[in-house]
């Protein structure tokens, strides 16, 4: 099977920082849940955003569904991870002047060509079985914490993409809703065939993950790690 | 590029923030607004004035400024003039340069000026009456329909004339006056005015007035003597407040009847020889008084409102441009402000290009709301600007 993802020979540093990042090999087929565990501040964010296209890698190839990132214009690079991919942001990134409902379709308002009756359905059974449904009409500023990473998630997943990336999904979540998120997220990969790339720290829910990399085994710079 | 997401996007932030997006819809439309207000106004008041002067062909009034007796004897406004003698309007008359008319514009009534004057005026102006009848003796009146609208006043109505100082004792006498006639409105300075006969101007001047009938019994002015069979009489002067049938016989003028005053005359000659020979005339150096051709300083006045004009919307150039360099730091600041929800957008997959589309719709939300509220006070100004300016005016 060919990967739905795949990192090779990457390298990637900030500007005026010690810190280097160099990914050997990485992949994750359709359908397989990756989690990538590691102390704060050791580059999961980074590597994640390098995946989406966020960042731009000074060298190295990555690939999501047969497309090279890397080669694309940043035009093009913008509209594939609005039409192919998912990211959960550690911070939520809520839009504080838009409903949750508003939140969750956001792809589609910034320009996503999907059909908007089909994606706004999804996003409503999504936001059911996230028990977030109630506030579709209001600000994220009402929510909770635990329920604002709930909408984010449900943004994430309602545009059905083929590769889904979560930074600390869980983060805010109580034991209870961590494993409920977790599930649905793990679920909506298998059933949907995408890929699920998780940074995170919480080794409670190590388990339900296909593959758990360390980051540290996974970065072979030798220069300092923490940006 | 989904524009109609994009709009959404944008009319949600400003929604979001009222006051910020009211204050900047509320600068640019005030920034735009005054330049456009200022030349509705000059504009207007130039057709106003310009259409009046030219139903005046020819002023003669004292010396002094040719502005202001135009403007006193055209839109009535309330100028500090010497008057014009009545032995001098004789002597234009006696000339025989065309119609004259007589104007006495002095006094006030209802906050609005006593026009004293001839029948004559009515047929210059084209003015007819909605109600009532036209003057018929001493005391009575016709009035403006602005000022009957606003005062409520009908014929058989009365309308006091106001005195010009109320600490001045000695100074003129009201007089109330009766009202015959409301005239149809013109949209000039003839709507918010009071019209009598030029002697009844010359009443309130305190130069008419009547005498005790010593053989009226009973009246307290008379002094009887204690076996009351003896009246002592004297011919005290009564002041009339109100010419009535009973004491209209007994009004009359004292004095030099030529040194009563005038504020002007309008003359309307009947062909272009009578003009020159009437402008040919107040070229006499011995002569006091001036003649005046209306629509020249009308113009010279217009020519000085043009040059105020553009001064001041230099003015108002410079200020719109801090206001509009202002305006652009706020939107900037609050883009700034706004980075970390733009950077969102970014993550999640919106090209540069939709976020400058996204900023740009705010700005051009913004601003098209200002032009709107801008044309929109503009044609309300110009539609109301004639009325205002006759306000002004008088």
């Amino acid at each position: 099977m060919k990967p739905l993802l795949q990192v090779e020979k990457v390298e990637f540093s900030y500007p005026r920082s010690p810190y280097r990042m160099r990914i050997e090999e990485f992949t994750c087929n359709p359908g397989q849940t990756v989690a990538i565990v590691g102390p704060s501040g050791c580059g999961k964010t980074t590597f994640l955003n390098l995946i989406a296209g966020i960042l731009q890698p000074e060298q190295g190839r990555i690939e999501v569904d047969g497309v090279e990132l890397n080669s694309l214009r940043p035009t093009r690079s913008a509209a594939f991870r609005l039409s192919r991919m998912g990211l959960i942001f550690q911070e939520f990134e809520l839009v504080e002047h838009l409903s949750v409902g508003d939140n969750i379709l956001l792809p589609l308002h910034l320009g996503l060509r999907n059909d908007r009756a089909s994606l706004e359905s999804t996003a409503k059974q999504l936001a059911e079985k996230m028990g977030i449904e109630r506030y579709w009409s209001i600000l994220p500023a009402s929510l909770s914490h635990g329920e604002r990473q709930r909408a984010a998630i449900c943004r994430a997943l309602s545009t059905s993409p083929t590769l889904v990336l979560a930074d600390e999904p869980t983060g805010n979540l109580d034991s209870s809703n961590k494993h409920r998120t977790v599930r649905l997220m793990i679920d909506s990969a298998r059933k949907n065939q995408q890929a699920l790339v998780v940074a995170t720290h919480d080794v409670e829910l190590l388990d339900s993950f296909d593959r758990v990399i360390h980051f540290e085994d996974l970065n072979q710079s030798r220069e300092p790690t923490c940006p | 590029m989904n524009l109609g997401g994009i709009a959404f996007l944008s009319w949600k932030a400003l929604r979001h923030r009222p006051v910020r997006s009211l204050l900047l819809v509320g600068s640019i439309a005030l920034t735009l607004y005054f330049p456009r207000a200022l030349h509705i106004f000059i504009s207007e008041s130039e057709t106003v004035l310009e259409d009046r002067a030219r139903s005046t062909p020819l002023l003669v009034g004292p010396e002094g400024s040719s502005i202001d007796l135009t403007l006193n004897s055209l839109y009535f406004t309330p100028q500090e003039l010497p008057p014009l003698k009545y032995g001098a309007y004789e002597n234009l008359v006696s000339q025989g340069f065309g119609r004259t008319i007589p104007l006495h514009v002095r006094f006030r009534a209802g906050g609005a000026p006593i026009i004293g004057t001839t029948l004559t005026y009515f047929e210059l102006r084209g003015l007819n009456l909605t109600a009532g009848r036209w003057i018929t003796r001493l005391g009575d009146c016709v009035i403006g329909a602005a000022l009957a609208e606003r005062q409520n006043l009908k014929p058989g109505d009365t309308i006091i004339s106001s005195p010009e100082n109320i600490f001045d004792l000695a100074g003129v006498y009201p007089l109330r006056m009766r009202i015959t006639g409301i005239l149809a409105p013109n949209q000039t300075a003839d709507d918010d005015a009071v019209f009598v006969d030029l002697k009844t101007t010359w009443i309130i001047e305190g130069l008419a007035h009547g005498h005790q009938k010593v053989a009226a019994p009973g009246d307290n002015a008379l002094s009887r003597e204690s076996d009351g069979n003896v009246i002592r009489a004297n011919s005290s002067v009564v002041e009339f407040n109100e010419v009535t049938t009973t004491n209209i016989q007994s009004f009359h003028f004292h004095g030099d009847q030529s040194t009563y005053p005038l504020s002007s005359a309008v003359v309307v000659p009947k062909n272009r020889k009578q003009r020159a020979l009437a402008l040919a005339f107040y070229q006499d150096e011995e002569i006091t008084e001036q003649i005046v051709i209306p629509l020249k300083a009308v113009e010279n006045l217009a020519s000085t409102l043009f040059a105020t004009q553009r001064l001041a919307l230099t003015a108002f150039r410079l200020l719109g441009l801090a206001a509009l360099g202002l305006a652009l730091m706020v939107f900037l600041l609050s883009f700034r402000l706004r980075e970390r929800e733009l950077r969102t957008y970014s993550k999640i997959g919106a090209t540069r290009h939709v976020i400058f589309c996204l900023q740009g719709m705010e700005v051009a939300v913004i601003v098209i709301s200002a032009m709107t509220l801008s044309l929109l006070a503009g044609a309300l100004t110009r539609s109301i600007a004639p009325e205002m300016l006759s306000k002004l005016l008088n």
